[in-house]
């Protein structure tokens, strides 16, 4: 990518500038005689000239061609024109420059039309190679980059630059020959005005630019400070439930504001140096005219000037300033482009990127070709050694430790091979290929880097799951129809990718699958491997049914409810689960629920707004229920303030109790201590009891265990249940979805539609006994695939916010292990789980790589015995390579002998 | 049964006797109440630890899976805390205990007793006086069984483990 601007603008757009610039020079004649015209509408048809003489009629359009007089001055009539009368020879005239005029602005339209395209598709081009080099930016290098900065400047600094595109060479080679057409027709007209109007021009031509020196320094700050505005401020939104929790907001409030004053501190000054410019300008402009009326004029008088040669030169001059003064701003704008261009691009410029994927697929390393490290030595940022001169042989296929304490070259070294450090000394080749200089076509066919920090990226879990496959190289479709084709056009004229993301990308084979049907079966496998298959199917056993289930699915679904009834029974676990039932308050479930007894299909009966719908509101007054309801929420809170006292308002104790706000209750508290010192328990304001009676709907007694329902209670919400259910206004008929034993009920969970009722509270294990056996029956139904794929359709959210800590690391593993890589390197990355937990995924990843290669960084009190090769770090140095016997039967570790404790000397280490 | 209920019950008990009222309080709001029936295991050698019980009411049996089969290590015990150990080292759980009579207990979810051990100074100590409680019967108990042992015989080696690492296989 060329530093220079006007080399990269002509390197990729020449064809369609020179097409632009013909565009231009055919304009000119027609420019020149819409300058004519006028002249001889003035001279000729108004004051008369040609009919000066009594004729009665002038000719018109009369052309003729003829030769130099020194190739024999021949001359050929073309026509004869036409013979016209004063009045019509005005017409004429007339009509000839509406049409100049038409002309004009059909060129100009055509010219303007095609130069933005031009700068659209320049600006695509552009920002898609930056975005290109950042991708290529070496792992430490995208480290430093500051996203919001980059983003900045892709999206916004290059956009201005993307306007000038068009202009870069046109804007000069068309207002320029205007301006000097104009000029050379003032000139033709009159020697003495023409040379005048030129010397001012040239005055303001140099003048101008040198003034706007200052204000191009200006706005190379602006756009720095802006950029770093940028950087901050996304930093800060990154950091903002870290700045809260240390209460430093006005602190970063002041930052930010003393950066916008400076900003605005330079756009003023930018603002001054502007008008002024812009007033020298005008005045220089206005001069000339000035000159035009008082000199010209005189010359007129004195009648060595005729008056419409002076009107042309008026006209003529009218029309100079616009070219001249938009060629000032180009120039303008060329200085401030270029020196953005090269910002920008300078900023993107590294000196050393990764190589750029190679456009045949790379040979493919052997599967037992050895990792060889040889003199190797890290250094951080700051010089500080991190891995010093170590050499060592990982034969292949084999599972290595690499162990020490944190912050060792154990954790160093696994970031070596991931490629996530490129910038060491020594060599560390895997079949002969330097790991740093491998591209990520070539590496990531060998091996997977998995870090403790999972990348997760909106979208769904699926998605997320299959982002590590799409590395195939998909055949560009041929394009179908026109829209097609402009679509692939406009990708080619940009160097843009032709192939479209939603093309199938993903690569079956290099994971061992035979096609798309594979790979439902190889993510679970892989799920299961990682022990988050579990997960996931609770995660699609909670999520909703939703309606677009096909008929024979409904029908299999709601025959599994019987089924998962049925095999209760049959495991003595029916009176776990206690069902929804017409006529009985079930009391695993809330108030509310009980009263509702159906699942809320809009946002209108919603638990948490029930209290406040007037629909609600009136049922629950006309059973008497208010007061006990109020009262039953006056006890939860009473519970809640004492209980709570002094608990952040984010603290996980809450949970239990979430639905009563922190907030809300610091504001309630006093309200009610108020009332009860006037001693008027009973008479709380509406909106308190409302709020009282919503914690009263959301109660659960085994689960609250506050004593508070009796059977009259139970009698008047079974009563309410009917009342509901009867006088619910036909139009809000579809709000509510009604429990029915024999339907589905699309708003509510899987899991609920599947059980019918609530779980238990108080029966140990009782939910995960339950769900074993309700999946063993889906299982059985061919169901399981169903649910599974609904959990994985959840949304992962913005970085995977969707998601719990452990899901996200799940979601990273099992995508790591779908890949089948030759070597997988785990970086840390099981330290979120248990060390049971970890040491079970552990040997289950063993035993899905077996055969391969596997690279883990352990600390010095993990379980070794699983790993044929363990390397020990002291801080920087390697201490020790113990090579062991393989437990497992690892074919090619298989009596090898013991290695020395020491690893040798370089020399010997290699090959 | 009701949450005032657990709370008296609670204060009853001598580890306790130092935390707040309102904290006991807190702790039973945070729990769940749940009952064994005498036979039923209240965990497994080898699950994972994932709460911890207070136990109200009720005796239960502590037996191990060993190499040599399995052992009933203890009967009739009566104790407070129930699994703690697990919970605090992030291990699965070493023995699996079985209620013998109807055990009642408040089941605390893994997460809420360690926050809630970050949350009460009086509460976090009673838990340590607990195990340093424990740790003091065990080696009375230890005490007892090295003097059955005939004179002579070495001591037993501290790295070694008697409990099979049970496999997740092995749970289900």
């Amino acid at each position: 990518m060329s530093l220079n601007f006007f080399s990269y603008v002509w390197h990729h757009s020449r064809r369609e500038q020179l097409i632009v610039l013909i565009f231009v020079v055919a304009s000119l004649p027609f420019y020149w005689w819409s300058l004519d015209v006028p002249k001889r509408i003035v001279n000729e048809a108004i004051q008369g000239n040609v009919f000066k003489h009594g004729e009665a009629g002038a000719r018109l359009f009369d052309y003729s061609l003829s030769l130099p007089d020194f190739l024999g001055g021949a001359t050929w009539q073309i026509t004869d024109g036409l013979l016209l009368a004063q009045v019509p020879y005005l017409f004429a005239l007339s009509m000839v420059f509406l049409v100049l005029t038409l002309i004009n602005g059909w060129f100009k339209y055509v010219i303007n039309i095609r130069k933005g395209v031009l700068g659209e598709r320049m600006l695509r081009r552009l920002r898609f190679e930056l975005f290109e080099l950042v991708m290529r930016f070496r792992p430490e290098d995208v480290r430093t980059t500051k996203s919001a900065e980059v983003t900045s400047m892709i999206k916004d600094e290059v956009e201005p630059i993307g306007g000038f595109f068009g202009e870069a060479f046109i804007t000069p080679a068309f207002l320029g020959t205007q301006a000097i057409t104009a000029m050379a027709f003032i000139l033709a007209q009159n020697m003495w005005l023409g040379t005048l109007s030129l010397s001012l021009i040239l005055v303001q031509g140099v003048v101008i630019p040198y003034l706007r020196r200052e204000q191009i320094r200006l706005g190379r700050m602006r756009q720095i400070e802006s950029r770093r505005l940028a950087g901050r401020i996304g930093e800060m939104i990154d950091a903002a439930p870290a700045l809260h929790v240390f209460g430093v907001a006005l602190y970063s409030a002041a930052e930010i504001g003393q950066r916008l004053g400076t900003l605005f501190h330079i756009r003023l000054q930018l603002y001054r140096r502007k008008f002024a410019v812009k007033f020298l300008n005008n005045l220089l402009s206005q001069l000339t005219p000035f000159i035009f009326y008082t000199l010209g004029g005189y010359l007129a008088l004195k009648g060595r000037l005729d008056i419409g040669q002076l009107v042309a030169v008026i006209a003529a001059y009218r029309d100079l300033p616009g070219p001249i003064k938009e060629l000032i701003d180009w120039d303008q704008q060329r200085a401030d482009v270029t020196v953005k261009y090269e910002q920008v691009v300078g900023a993107f410029y590294k000196d050393t990127l990764l190589p750029p994927d190679p456009v045949r697929e790379p040979e493919p390393i052997p599967r037992d070709a050895p990792i060889t490290i040889v003199g190797l030595r890290v250094m951080n940022g700051r010089g500080l050694v991190q891995i010093d001169r170590m050499s060592a042989a990982i034969g292949r296929p084999g599972r290595v430790a690499l162990v020490g304490a944190a912050g060792s070259g154990r954790d160093i070294l696994p970031k070596v091979l991931g490629r996530q450090i490129t910038d060491y000394q020594g060599s560390v080749t895997i079949g002969g290929h330097e790991v740093g200089a491998m591209s990520d076509r070539e590496a990531s066919a060998v091996m997977l880097y998995a870090s403790g920090e999972p990348f997760i990226m909106s979208g769904s879990i699926r998605d997320n799951l299959c982002l590590a496959l799409r590395r195939a190289l998909p055949v560009p479709d041929e394009p179908k129809d026109a829209d097609a084709r402009y679509w692939r056009e406009e990708a080619l004229a940009t160097n843009n990718p032709i192939v479209s993301p939603d093309a199938d990308w993903i690569d079956y084979h290099a994971s061992g699958l035979s096609g798309p049907a594979d790979l439902d079966a190889a993510i679970i496998q892989a799920l299961r491997t990682v022990r988050g298959y579990d997960d996931i199917f609770r995660v699609g056993l909670t999520s909703k049914l939703g309606d677009d289930l096909g008929e024979d699915l409904a029908e299999r679904l709601l025959g599994a409810r019987g089924a998962i009834y049925a095999r209760y029974e049959q495991l003595g676990l029916a009176s776990y689960v206690e069902t929804f039932q017409p006529e009985r308050f079930n009391a695993n479930a809330t108030i509310g629920e009980n009263l509702l007894f159906g699942v809320s299909i809009g946002k209108r009966f919603e638990a948490e707004k029930l209290a406040h719908d007037p629909f609600v509101r009136s049922i629950i007054a006309a059973e008497a229920l208010v007061a006990p309801l109020t009262n039953i929420g006056l006890k939860m809170v009473e519970t809640v303030a004492e209980a709570f006292q002094g608990l952040a308002a984010d603290n996980p104790l809450r949970e239990r109790y979430s639905f009563i706000d922190e907030a809300e209750l610091s504001e309630l508290w006093p309200q009610l201590q108020g009332t009860w010192q006037r001693g008027q328990r009973r008479q709380f304001s509406p909106e308190l009891r409302d709020k009282l009676v919503g914690y009263a709907l959301m109660y659960v007694e085994p689960r609250h265990r506050l004593s508070l329902i009796d059977e009259h209670l139970v009698a008047r919400v079974l009563r309410a249940r009917g009342s509901f259910r009867d006088f619910l206004p036909a139009k809000d008929a579809g709000e509510i979805e009604f429990y029915d034993p024999e339907r589905l009920m699309p708003a509510a969970t899987i899991r609920d539609n599947l059980l019918f009722g609530r779980i238990r509270y108080g029966k140990m294990h009782a939910r995960d006994k339950l769900l074993d056996a309700a999946h063993a029956v889906l299982d059985e139904l061919g169901l399981e695939s169903f649910v599974v794929s609904k959990g994985l359709e959840q949304d992962a959210g913005p970085g995977g916010r969707l998601l719990s800590v452990q899901q996200r690391v799940t979601v990273h593993l099992a995508r790591a292990l779908l890949r089948q890589p030759d070597i997988l390197i785990l970086d840390d990355a099981l330290s979120s789980f248990g060390a049971s937990e970890a040491h079970m995924i552990m040997e289950n990843i063993f035993e899905a790589m077996a055969g391969r290669t596997v690279i883990v960084a352990q600390s010095n009190d993990d379980d070794l015995d699983a790993f044929d090769l363990v390397l020990t770090f002291e801080g920087a140095k390697l201490a020790g390579a113990e090579r062991k016997g393989s437990p497992s039967g690892t074919q090619a570790q298989e009596g090898r002998p013991v290695a020395p404790v020491r690893e040798p000397q370089p020399q010997e280490a290699v090959k | 049964m009701t949450i005032e209920d657990e709370v008296r019950s609670l204060q009853k008990f001598r580890m306790f006797r130092d935390v707040e009222g309102a904290k006991l309080k807190l702790l039973a709001m945070i729990s769940d109440r749940v009952v064994f029936q005498p036979g039923e295991v209240i965990y497994a050698q080898g699950d994972a630890s994932d709460a911890v019980y207070i136990v109200l009411d009720g005796q239960f049996k502590v037996s191990l899976v060993t190499a040599h089969g399995v052992i009933d290590f203890a009967e009739h015990v009566r104790g407070v805390l129930l699994g703690e150990a697990g919970v605090l080292c992030d291990q699965n759980r070493m023995a699996t205990i079985t209620a013998e009579t109807p055990v009642v207990a408040l089941r605390v979810d893994r997460e809420p007793f360690l926050q809630l051990l970050k949350e009460s100074r009086p509460f976090n100590h009673a838990v340590v006086r607990e195990l340093g409680r424990q740790i003091m019967e065990l080696n009375n108990i230890c005490a007892q069984l090295v003097e059955r042992l005939p004179k002579g015989t070495p001591a037993v080696d501290a790295g070694h483990k008697v409990a099979l690492t049970a496999t997740h296989e092995q749970v289900h």
